[in-house]
């Protein structure tokens, strides 16, 4: 009876979790606000929710490996015309559960200050 | 209706195949994008360093390195990371030889032994010659800095943070990756000279960066010259850095 309880526990963790806390449709999550920019993205905007992340990993192999130094499409370009980090990457992100760690080393503001 | 085992097959196998095909032409399509490539074969790059001209206490490649590149300094010596670093060295066995410095950093091997023993790839060799470690991909594994003859690797045990000043052309590297001197491949791909060579220069220094290829490059008529030497050539790397006066 025990290992009975014991493992629906363990079993309905995650959906306790998500009922209880954020993530898709919890009750503490919060829906994205998309935030429509004017003008074209790089590529159609649908495909950019779905595809952004294999665009994004062909211009860093591109990038680092070839020397193909096209910025648009690469992690630059998106902060060109997308300057707010928390509006843009993290609400998605937060809502999905997913932590990319790309701002762990890469700087996100187009032009930061330089305090040389 | 009904399939023979054979048919059957046919059909799914051709079902996979369509499958197949709407994933992946969105993503070929992004990689047939007219791309141009600074890492161009005809450019082999590498650097001379006079060390003649290097005065005794002079830091300028080394802080400019720093600077440019965000090197962090970790306080405990054993951990600290360098792309550069200051070597004072005494010619053996010559009675009263004076101290003499030099900069060493990673010398983009011909041979790089560091790439060679990588398991995932991640350190690799341009096509231009410039020896890179990929940190997407470097598992920190260390077998590069054990291979590396010339100690120049060094591997990020902490944590670094984002601090206004920092250069945003380079990105930081994660805790448990390893980094070395990247020839300033951002600066290069942009038709600049290396940070170092830059501030050397600047107080009348002795480096000099350039193309092998171009017969009249500063480097190349150095090494023809024949003055020029390389550590351990013995090990047959054939570094890209060469030294002078040594
Ligand atoms: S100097 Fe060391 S790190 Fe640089 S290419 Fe040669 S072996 Fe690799
Ligand atoms: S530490 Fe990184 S770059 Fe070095 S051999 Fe291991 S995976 Fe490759």
């Amino acid at each position: 009876m025990l290992a009975v309880a014991v493992f629906l526990a363990v079993f309905s963790l995650p959906f306790v979790y998500n009922t209880f806390n954020v993530g898709i449709g919890g009750a503490g999550s919060v829906a994205p606000k998309l935030v429509h920019k004017k003008g074209e993205c790089v590529r159609d905007a649908d495909w950019m929710r779905r595809n952004h992340m294999q665009l994004l990993v062909h211009t860093r192999e591109d990038a680092v490996r070839e020397g193909v130094r096209v910025t648009d499409h690469g992690i630059k370009g998106c902060r060109t015309c997308h300057p707010n980090r928390a509006e843009f990457c993290d609400q998605c992100h937060g809502y999905v559960g997913v932590k990319p760690e790309c701002w762990d080393c890469h700087y996100y503001p187009s032009k930061p200050e330089k305090t040389a | 209706m009904s399939l023979d085992r054979r048919d059957f097959l046919k059909i799914g196998g051709a079902m996979a195949c369509g499958t197949a095909l709407t994933t992946a032409v969105p993503i070929v399509s992004a990689m047939t994008e007219a791309n141009e490539t600074r890492a161009d074969a005809g450019n082999q790059w590498a650097m001379v360093v006079d060390i003649n001209k290097c005065p005794p206490d002079c830091t300028a490649c080394y802080d400019a390195c720093r600077k440019e590149n965000n090197v962090p300094h970790f306080a405990e010596p054993a951990l600290d990371i360098h792309w550069i670093r200051k070597v004072t060295f005494k010619q053996k066995g010559v009675p009263g030889a004076e101290e003499r410095n030099m900069p060493v950093m990673c010398f983009h091997c011909e041979h790089p032994p560091c790439a060679h023993v990588c398991p995932v790839a991640a350190t690799f060799k341009r096509k231009d010659g410039i020896v890179l470690v990929d940190k997407h991909r470097c598992i920190g594994c260390r077998y590069c800095m054990s291979a590396c003859p010339y100690k120049a690797r060094s591997f990020v045990s902490k944590h670094v943070e984002h601090e206004p000043g920092q250069n945003p052309d380079v990105p930081l590297r994660m805790h448990g990756v390893v980094e070395k001197c990247e020839l300033c491949v951002h600066r290069v791909d942009k038709g600049l000279e290396p940070a170092c060579v830059e501030a050397c220069k600047a107080q009348g220094g002795g480096m000099a960066f350039g193309n092998l290829n171009d017969p009249q490059s500063e480097v190349s008529k150095i090494v023809r010259s024949g003055k020029a030497t390389r550590l351990r050539a013995d090990l047959g790397t054939n570094p890209r850095v060469f030294y002078v006066g040594i």
